[in-house]
């Protein structure tokens, strides 16, 4: 195979291909590094490059292979991730200034797990300050580029996440989402992004955004791939008390499954306000697909979505403001002025008012639950409301309008997190302008399987998956 | 009642007399009406909380929606 044919292979394609020994997992990891290294000066998406220990491991697992050692799913294969995954003694930067020269004592849950499961730690990934913007901006350690026109933006904040594994310099990658920090890149870039429910996946060894709303999430090529490296991070942690205490089901096998007579749900207010017409477009295209596959699509009135847009703010600028203050006070320098504006207002929220917008998810949990999921088994919806802006035009010092372009950006995404939702961004195909345009489906809480086997049973059904970037 | 609308200079003391920070005053009016909003936007929905609400509540709901889901 040729290093571009090999770059093209799925996550799960070269994991066979490496356990079959039609390529090994050296060679596997040359092409990965040497196309990174090409991709870089371009996209800008990765904060470090570990070629050597990479090249280390790769060796390793080889070895392991012909010895016949017992194998993991995701043996030899290389993977990159948004650089906030702690490592003990590594440096993991959250794309900050603050913590360049940050080595953890300790080792997060999920990179043990992708470890022990025999993934290759490629390098860090770019992402937005303290993952704390949602266009990948980044003033200390360069703009991340979309690389379908590096003129735009990646969405953020896991901007890397999303640029790397579009542009086949990595087979998945970790991101967060806290306010649509997965699924934005993931959408902008053209590639899946697991937003999963509050509590399925541990958040031990990350760095914290907002305790409240922060979620682990994959962004990977296919569906497939999302669900083997969602399998294997999820489920009960003892280190993480917010995780569940049980095992992660099966996703892969799930797949299996069909979606004949589902309940898809089309939202009739918020979710379309805005909406481009390539967008409109798109998803008209994508639910005409499910409805071929047997699914009815349902409008349907969801509850007032801004409002819940509003709740999710004012906790996760309180929790910012608390876990950021003693540096805020003592070298706010070290901030750009986007990321300290995304947290100056927590400082001035009334403890009774955070309180009471934590208390309320509750209830407005329940209201969501009532008025739609149980009358629908998933909502689909864009995951923007139009195709990845350029970067100058969402650069905040050239609009001034911080709150409104992150607003515009988020809109459909961030009311998940509060609710603690899962959603899966999935690639829909291109606006007029050649730039990604993708769909969310949400579900009930803890029905990443259904969500899975939906999207999978589309992409079955479609190719946008397979369309790479010219770089 | 409706609260009065909220200062640029309530923020700048806010921010000096409670939290150590020194504000200007042209970000104490951004904040103060992004302050508002939010405030009012909690305030707004908390006509719907109960006496015997707490935070554990969202998870145990999740975690009964799942169970839910399963049968």
């Amino acid at each position: 195979m040729t290093p571009t044919e090999l770059l093209n292979l799925s996550l799960i394609e070269v994991a066979g291909a490496i356990r079959r020994k039609k390529v090994s997992s050296v060679e596997v990891t040359r092409a990965c590094l040497d196309h990174a290294a090409r991709v870089q000066p371009q996209l800008n998406c990765f904060i470090s490059i570990e070629a050597e220990e990479a090249l280390k491991a790769a060796r390793k697992a080889d070895q392991a292979l012909k010895r016949g050692a017992r194998l993991g799913p995701l043996h030899g294969v290389p993977l990159a991730h948004k650089d906030m995954y702690y490592r003990a003694g590594k440096v993991s930067t959250g794309g900050s200034n603050i913590l360049r020269d940050y080595r953890p004592r300790v080792t997060a849950t999920v990179v043990e797990r992708l470890a022990a499961a025999g993934a290759i730690w490629l390098g860090g990934l770019n992402m937005s300050e303290f993952a704390a913007n949602p266009t990948g901006h980044n003033d200390h350690w360069g703009h991340c580029r979309n690389p379908w026109n590096p003129a735009h933006m990646t969405g953020g904040s896991s901007s890397g996440s999303g640029s790397a594994v579009a542009a086949r310099a990595c087979y998945g990658a970790l991101g967060s989402d806290t306010g649509g920090s997965v699924r934005l890149p993931a959408a902008a870039c053209g590639v899946v992004g697991l937003k999963p429910t509050y509590g399925l996946i541990s958040r031990y060894g990350i760095m914290p955004r907002s305790w409240s709303q922060d979620t682990v999430g994959p962004l990977t090529r296919t569906v497939h791939d999302c669900a083997r490296l969602t399998r294997i991070i999820a489920g009960a942690d003892p280190k993480d008390p917010t995780c569940v205490n049980e095992p992660a089901p099966n996703y892969e096998q799930a797949l299996a499954g069909r979606v004949k007579g589902l309940k898809i749900g089309v939202p009739a207010n918020h979710y379309y306000d805005g909406a481009t017409g390539d967008v409109r477009k798109r998803m008209e295209e994508s639910l005409a697909v499910f409805k071929t596959l047997g699914a009815r699509i349902i409008e349907i009135k969801v509850p007032d979505p801004q409002e819940i847009f509003l709740l999710s703010a004012t906790v996760s600028q309180s929790e910012a403001a608390t876990m950021h203050g003693p540096w805020i006070r003592t070298r706010p320098q070290d901030y750009s002025l986007y990321v300290l504006s995304r947290m100056e207002a927590g400082f001035h929220i009334p403890v009774t008012t955070y309180l009471q917008a934590i208390n309320l998810r509750a209830h407005l949990l329940d209201d969501f639950m009532r008025q739609v999921y149980m009358k629908v088994d998933l909502l689909h919806t864009p995951v923007m409301v139009m195709p990845p802006p350029t970067i100058a035009e969402t650069e905040p010092r050239a609009s001034g309008d911080v709150t409104g372009i992150v607003s515009r950006i988020t809109r459909n995404t961030r009311p998940t997190n509060y609710l603690g939702l899962p959603a899966l961004s999935v690639p829909a195909g291109f606006s007029e302008n050649g730039l990604p345009i993708a769909f969310q489906l949400m579900g009930r809480p803890f029905s990443e399987t259904l969500i899975f086997r939906a999207a999978h049973l589309y992409q079955q059904e479609t190719d946008w998956h397979r369309c790479a970037p010219r770089l | 009642m409706t609260n009065e609308k909220l200062t640029a200079q309530l923020i700048r003391d806010h921010g000096r007399q409670l939290v150590r920070l020194d504000i200007s005053e042209h970000r104490a009016g951004e904040l103060a009406a992004e302050v508002e909003r939010l405030n009012n936007a909690v305030l707004d929905a908390a006509v719907r909380l109960d006496f015997n609400d707490e935070p554990a509540r969202f998870t145990a709901l999740l975690l009964a929606y799942r169970q839910a889901n399963a049968k």
